[in-house]
C-alpha cells in the first residue's frame, strides 16, 4: 500500500479519532485522551487562557458599561468640569494601560478599545452641558473620525468592526434627522460603506494582514451590504411604475445587486472559498427573485403559494448542491 | 514549526500510555476507509436550509387551507401524517439528495403544522392531547428520520409541547423542574458523549443536544418578561448544583486538586453567582452551557452561549428597577469584580504554570 494513502499517516485530527472510536478502535477514555493529545479538547493551559480573556472582555465591558450609565444619569449637582474631568481621566487611564501593557498583548488593545468607547462618552457629555443642539450623526461622526488613530494604531478586529459601525450609525441618522426621508441614496451609501469596508478587509486579509485573520468581521458587514441591495430592489419589485417616476437611484440599485452578486459568488467561490457569503449572497438572490415572481404571477391566486412552495424547495436543493460541489471543489485543489 | 501529529503518533502514544487497543490495530486501521465521505454543512448553511424549508412549509399549509383541499380536522391530521410517511421515505431512500432532502424536510415540517391543526380542531381547542399527540409523533420522527437539523427541530418542538401543557395546567412553577431536567440532562449528554459515539448514537445525541440547549436558553430569558412572574430564584438554585457538578468533572478532568490552587475560588465564585442570579437564573444556564461548549471544543454553543450571555447580563441590568446612577455603580463594580478575580487567576496560573 501506498505510504501516503494508508490511514496510519493520516492527520490525527478529531473527526479520524472518532471514526476510529466507531470502529473500535479507541474506547471512550482513549478518545478522551487521544482528543487531548492532538489538542482538540482544551487542556489546563487553554483553560486558564479561555478564563483569562473572559474575565478580561467582560470586566472591561462591563466597566465602560458603568462609565456610560453613570453620565447618562447626569447628575445635576455634579459640576460640569467634575464630569469632563473624570472621563478624561478614565480615558487617560485607558489610553496609559493601553501602552503600558503594549498593543501586541490582548489586555493593551482591550485598554484601548475601551480609551475608544469612551471618547463617545466624552462627546455625549460635552453635548450635555454645552447643550450644543448637536445631532446625533455629528456625534457619531466625530467619535467615528476621533478614534480614527487608535483603530489603526491598535491593530484591534472588534475596535475595527466598531468604527465601521459607528460610520454606519451615522449615515442611518442622518438620512433620518437630516434629510428626514429614508431614500434610496442612503441605501446606495450603505452599500458604499459596508461594501468598501469589505474589500478593504479582504486586500488586507489577502496581504497578510495580521489582525484581520478573522473572517467574521466582514462575514457580518455582508448583512448589511447586501440588506441596503435587497430592500430598495424589492421596493422597486413592487411598486413599478411609482418609484421609477420618483426615484430613478433605484434602477443603479438594481444594477449593483446584480454586478455585487455576481462578484460575490465567482470570488468566493473561485479565488477563495467562504461558504457565508455565498449562503447570504444566494438568501438575498432567491427573496428578490421569488418577489419578482410573486408580483409577476398574481393572478394565479392560491396556486401561487404551491408553486411559490415548489420552487423555494428547488432553488435551496439547487444552492446546497452547488456549495457542495465548490467545497468538494476546494478540498481536491487542497490535496 | 510543530509537525502535525498523525493517527499512528497518537496511537502509539496512546499505547506507551497504557490504553487498551486492540493488539492488531495498525493492520485494523489500514483496511479501513477514514476519508471523509459526508462534510457536514456549516451551521449558517443549515440555519439557511431550515429557514427556507420552513417558509415552503408554510406556503404549502396555506395553499392547502386557501385550495379548500383540507375539508375537515380528520383530514387536516390524516395528511400531516401521510406528508411524514413521505418525508420519511424520501429520507430514508434518497439520504444525500439535496433536493430530496429538502423535499422531505418541508413535507415533513408542514405535515407537522397539518397535524397539529388538525388535532387541535379535533379536540376542540383543548392543547393537552393535541400537544401529547405532537410529543408521539416528534419522537417517532426523532428516531426514525436521519437528519441532524431535523432532530434540532424535533427537539424544540417536543420542548416547547411540553412547555405548553405546564401553562394550560397552569402548572407554571413545574418550569423549575424542566430548566433542571434541561440542565442535568445537557451536561450528561456532554458529559457522557463519547460513549454515546462509541454506542452508534453521535448522530441522535448532538443534534439532541442542541436543541437542549437551545430551549434552556430560551426558556431562560422568561425572567425578562414581566408577565413571568415565577419564583425565579427556585430555578437559580436547581441550576447551581448543576454547575457544581460541571466544574467538579472540569476539574477532575484536568486532574486538578480540589483543594488547591484556584480551584476553591471557582468554586465560590460559582455560588457567588446566586446573587444576580436569584433575580435572573439565566446567567448561571449560559455559563453552564458556555463551559460544556469550552470543554467539548463545540464551537456551535460557544458562539451561541457567548452571544446569550452578553445578552443577558446586558438585559439584566436594563430590567433592573434601579436609577442609571445605582445601575452604574452596580456595572462598574461587577466589572471591577471580574479584572480582580482575572488578577488572582493570573496570580495563580504564573505561580503554578511556570
Amino acid at each position: 500500500m501506498d505510504n501516503n494513502k494508508n490511514p496510519l499517516n493520516s492527520p490525527a485530527s478529531a473527526e479520524n479519532l472518532r471514526r476510529l472510536a466507531i470502529n473500535g478502535i479507541l474506547d471512550a477514555a482513549a478518545l478522551k485522551r487521544g482528543l487531548k493529545i492532538i489538542n482538540y479538547t482544551p487542556n489546563r493551559e487553554k483553560w486558564e487562557r479561555f478564563l483569562n480573556v473572559l474575565l478580561l472582555i467582560l470586566g472591561a465591558g462591563f466597566t465602560v458599561s458603568g462609565i456610560f450609565f453613570f453620565f447618562a444619569f447626569n447628575w445635576a449637582s455634579m459640576h460640569r468640569f467634575f464630569k469632563l474631568g473624570l472621563l478624561e481621566v478614565a480615558m487617560l487611564v485607558a489610553v496609559g494601560l493601553a501602552f503600558w501593557r503594549g498593543l501586541e498583548k490582548l489586555s493593551g488593545k482591550i485598554a484601548l478599545a475601551t480609551a475608544s468607547l469612551i471618547v463617545g462618552s466624552l462627546l455625549a457629555v460635552y453635548g450635555q452641558i454645552y447643550q450644543t443642539g448637536a445631532d446625533s450623526f455629528q456625534l457619531f461622526l466625530g467619535w467615528a473620525l476621533l478614534i480614527t488613530c487608535w483603530v489603526f494604531i491598535g491593530r484591534f478586529t472588534p475596535l475595527w468592526f466598531t468604527w465601521i459601525v459607528l460610520f454606519n450609525l451615522s449615515l442611518v441618522f442622518y438620512w433620518t434627522q437630516i434629510v428626514g426621508d429614508i431614500d434610496s441614496k442612503l441605501y446606495v451609501w450603505l452599500f458604499l460603506l459596508n461594501g468598501g469596508a469589505i474589500l478593504f478587509w479582504e486586500i488586507s486579509h489577502s496581504r497578510g494582514v495580521d489582525w484581520l485573520k478573522s473572517r467574521w468581521p466582514a462575514r457580518l458587514l455582508s448583512l448589511p451590504a447586501f440588506g441596503a441591495l435587497v430592500v430598495p430592489t424589492i421596493i422597486l419589485i413592487l411598486d413599478f411604475t411609482w418609484q421609477r417616476n420618483r426615484d430613478p437611484w433605484l434602477f443603479l440599485i438594481l444594477i449593483l445587486f446584480i454586478v455585487s452578486s455576481a462578484l460575490v459568488l465567482y470570488v468566493y467561490s473561485q479565488k477563495t472559498l467562504d461558504l457565508f457569503m455565498l449562503t447570504v449572497c444566494s438568501f438575498s438572490i432567491i427573496v428578490t427573485l421569488n418577489t419578482w415572481i410573486v408580483n409577476s404571477l398574481q393572478d394565479l391566486d392560491e396556486l401561487l403559494l404551491l408553486i411559490l412552495s415548489g420552487l423555494l424547495i428547488g432553488q435551496v436543493a439547487l444552492v446546497v448542491t452547488w456549495f457542495r460541489r465548490v467545497s468538494k471543489a476546494w478540498e481536491a485543489r487542497r490535496i | 514549526m510543530k509537525a502535525e501529529l498523525t493517527i499512528l503518533d497518537t496511537l502509539d502514544t496512546l499505547a506507551t500510555e497504557g490504553f487498551n487497543l486492540p493488539d492488531d490495530y495498525k493492520n485494523i486501521i489500514s483496511d479501513l476507509n477514514i476519508d471523509k465521505d459526508d462534510a457536514s454543512s456549516p451551521w449558517y448553511v443549515r440555519f439557511f436550509v431550515g429557514l427556507c424549508a420552513w417558509i415552503a412549509a408554510i406556503l404549502l399549509v396555506a395553499f392547502l387551507f386557501a385550495a379548500d383541499v383540507l375539508q375537515t380536522e380528520q383530514s387536516a391530521a390524516f395528511i400531516g401524517i401521510l406528508f411524514c410517511a413521505i418525508a420519511i421515505g424520501i429520507n430514508r431512500w434518497k439520504p444525500r439528495n439535496d433536493f430530496m432532502g429538502q423535499l422531505g424536510l418541508a413535507l415533513s415540517l408542514a405535515g407537522q403544522i397539518l397535524f397539529f391543526i388538525g388535532l387541535y380542531d379535533f379536540f376542540r381547542e383543548d392543547v393537552i392531547l393535541p400537544a401529547l399527540g405532537l410529543i408521539l409523533l416528534e419522537v417517532i420522527l426523532l428516531w426514525v428520520y436521519k437528519s441532524g437539523l431535523h432532530r434540532v427541530i424535533s427537539t424544540l418542538v417536543i420542548l416547547g409541547a411540553i412547555l405548553a401543557i405546564f401553562f394550560d395546567l397552569e402548572i407554571m412553577e413545574a418550569v423549575h423542574i424542566l430548566v433542571f431536567a434541561l440542565g442535568a440532562g445537557l451536561v450528561t449528554l456532554h458529559t457522557e458523549e463519547y460513549r454515546f459515539l462509541i454506542a452508534g448514537l453521535e448522530d441522535l445525541i448532538l443534534p439532541v443536544s442542541y436543541g437542549v440547549a437551545i430551549f434552556l436558553m430560551g426558556l431562560l430569558i422568561l425572567p425578562l418578561v414581566a408577565d413571568f412572574d415565577l419564583r425565579w430564584w427556585i430555578t437559580a438554585l436547581v441550576l447551581l448544583p448543576v454547575l457544581l457538578f460541571l466544574v467538579s468533572r472540569i476539574v477532575a478532568d484536568l486532574s486538578l486538586d480540589l483543594r488547591r490552587g484556584a480551584v476553591p475560588w471557582l468554586f465560590a465564585g460559582c455560588v457567588v453567582l446566586l446573587v444576580p442570579a436569584i433575580r435572573m437564573p439565566g446567567i448561571i444556564g449560559a455559563l453552564i452551557v458556555l463551559l460544556l461548549a469550552f470543554w467539548r471544543n463545540n464551537r456551535i454553543l460557544l458562539g451561541l452561549s457567548g452571544v446569550f450571555f452578553v445578552f443577558y447580563l446586558g438585559a439584566y441590568y436594563y430590567s433592573l428597577e434601579w436609577t442609571l446612577l445605582v445601575k452604574s455603580f452596580a456595572l462598574a463594580g461587577t466589572g471591577a469584580i471580574m479584572l480582580l478575580l482575572r488578577l488572582i487567576l493570573l496570580k495563580f496560573t504564573r505561580g503554578v504554570g511556570s
